[in-house]
C-alpha cells in the first residue's frame, strides 16, 4: 500500500487541480484517505455556509481582555522608556556649552582703522615715550563713582 | 405652467442594480470589516461609486463582479485609513451579540452555535489577503482565475492563500482529521 496522501494533495484533488491517476487510485483504495477527503469536503461545505451567513460581528469582538490589555501595557511602557530617552537626549543637549556667536567677519573699513590705530601706536613707541594719560583726556579711565552715575 | 421633471436615464438601472447587489456587497463587506457600522458605510460608498462610474461607462461592464471588486477596495482603503476605529472595534464590548439565521437549514442548524462562533473568531484573525480570498472564492462562488484578476494575485497565489486559510478556519471545526 502506497503512502497516504498529504492535506495539500487532498485539497488539490478536492479543487480538481491535481489529475495524477495514482493520487486518485489511493483515494479510492485507501478508506483512511477517502475519509479525510469526505471530512475536508464537509469542512470547506460548512465554513461556506457559515460564513454566507451575515456575520455575527459582534462574536468577533470577544477577545481575552487579558490580550488587549497587556498590549496597551506593553506600548505604555515603551512609551515610558522612548519619553525618558528623549528627555535625557535632550537634557544632554541643553547641558552641553553652546558655542558664542561667530566673530564678524574683518571688513576693509575695519582693517583700514586697526592699521591707523595700529601707526598711531607705533609712531608714539618710535619716541621711546607713551603719552601720559594725564595729558590725553580721551586716555584717562574714570574709576569713581562720577563714572558709575554718568554710566547709563 | 407644469414643470415635468425627468429622471436620468441611468437611474432605473442603477436602483435594479442596487436591489440585487446590495446584500452581497453588504455582506462582503461585513466580512472584510469588523465593524458592522463601517461596513454599512462602504457599502453606501460602493454604490455612490457605482452612481458615477455608470453614466460614464462606454462599453458593457459586468456590473456584479465590479462592484464586489470596488467593494474590496473600498474594505482595503477603510482597513488602512481607520486603525484606530479597528483598534476601538475590537475592544467593544459584547453585549449585542445577534446571530442572523434567518433559514437555517438542517445543515446549518446541526452545527451548533459554538462551532460557528468558532469559525467566525478564526475567520476575523486570518490576515486580511486571506479573508478576501476567501469571501471570494467561497461566499461570492468566485473561480480561482476571477479571484485572481480581482485582487491582482497570481492563481498560485490565490491557491496558498486559500489553502492556509482553509487549514485555519478547519482548526475551527476539530483541525483536519
Amino acid at each position: 500500500m502506497s503512502r497516504c496522501l498529504g492535506e495539500r494533495t487532498l485539497w488539490r484533488l478536492h479543487h480538481g487541480d491535481d489529475d495524477s491517476g495514482a493520487h486518485r487510485a489511493h483515494l479510492a483504495a485507501c478508506r483512511h484517505c477517502a475519509a479525510r477527503y469526505q471530512g475536508l469536503g464537509r469542512d470547506l461545505d460548512l465554513i461556506a455556509e457559515t460564513l454566507q451567513a451575515l456575520p455575527p460581528m459582534a462574536v468577533t469582538r470577544r477577545r481575552p481582555a487579558g490580550l488587549g490589555l497587556r498590549r496597551v501595557a506593553l506600548a505604555a511602557g515603551l512609551a515610558t522608556l522612548l519619553l525618558v530617552a528623549g528627555v535625557q537626549t535632550w537634557r544632554g543637549r541643553a547641558d552641553a556649552p553652546r558655542p558664542g556667536p561667530a566673530p564678524a567677519p574683518v571688513t576693509e573699513e575695519a582693517l583700514a582703522f586697526l592699521d591707523e590705530v595700529s601707526a598711531v601706536l607705533w609712531s608714539a613707541g618710535a619716541g621711546g615715550e607713551w603719552p601720559d594719560p594725564g595729558e590725553d583726556p580721551a586716555l584717562v579711565v574714570s574709576t569713581g563713582p562720577e563714572f558709575i552715575r554718568s554710566s547709563p | 405652467m407644469e414643470s415635468l421633471t425627468l429622471a436620468p436615464p441611468w437611474q432605473a438601472p442603477c436602483e435594479a442594480l442596487y436591489r440585487q447587489h446590495a446584500p452581497r456587497v453588504l455582506r462582503v463587506c461585513r466580512l472584510l470589516l469588523n465593524d458592522p457600522q463601517e461596513a454599512q458605510d462602504v457599502a453606501q460608498d460602493v454604490f455612490l461609486k457605482l452612481l458615477r462610474a455608470y453614466p460614464a461607462a462606454e462599453s458593457p461592464v459586468q456590473w456584479g463582479p465590479w462592484l464586489i471588486r470596488v467593494a474590496v477596495n473600498a474594505c482595503r482603503d477603510r482597513r488602512r485609513a481607520g486603525w484606530w476605529r479597528w483598534w476601538r472595534a475590537r475592544h467593544d464590548s459584547v453585549e449585542d451579540v445577534t446571530v442572523v439565521d434567518p433559514a437555517p437549514t438542517p445543515e446549518r442548524a446541526a452545527l451548533s452555535a459554538e462551532a460557528r462562533e468558532q469559525i467566525w473568531l478564526v475567520f476575523c484573525q486570518l490576515p486580511a489577503r486571506q479573508r478576501e480570498v476567501v469571501a471570494l472564492r467561497y461566499v461570492e462562488g468566485w473561480s480561482t482565475r476571477e479571484v485572481a484578476e480581482a485582487l491582482d494575485l497570481t492563481t498560485g497565489s490565490v491557491k496558498r492563500h486559500l489553502f492556509r486559510a482553509v487549514q485555519r478556519l478547519r482548526t475551527a471545526l476539530g483541525g483536519p482529521s
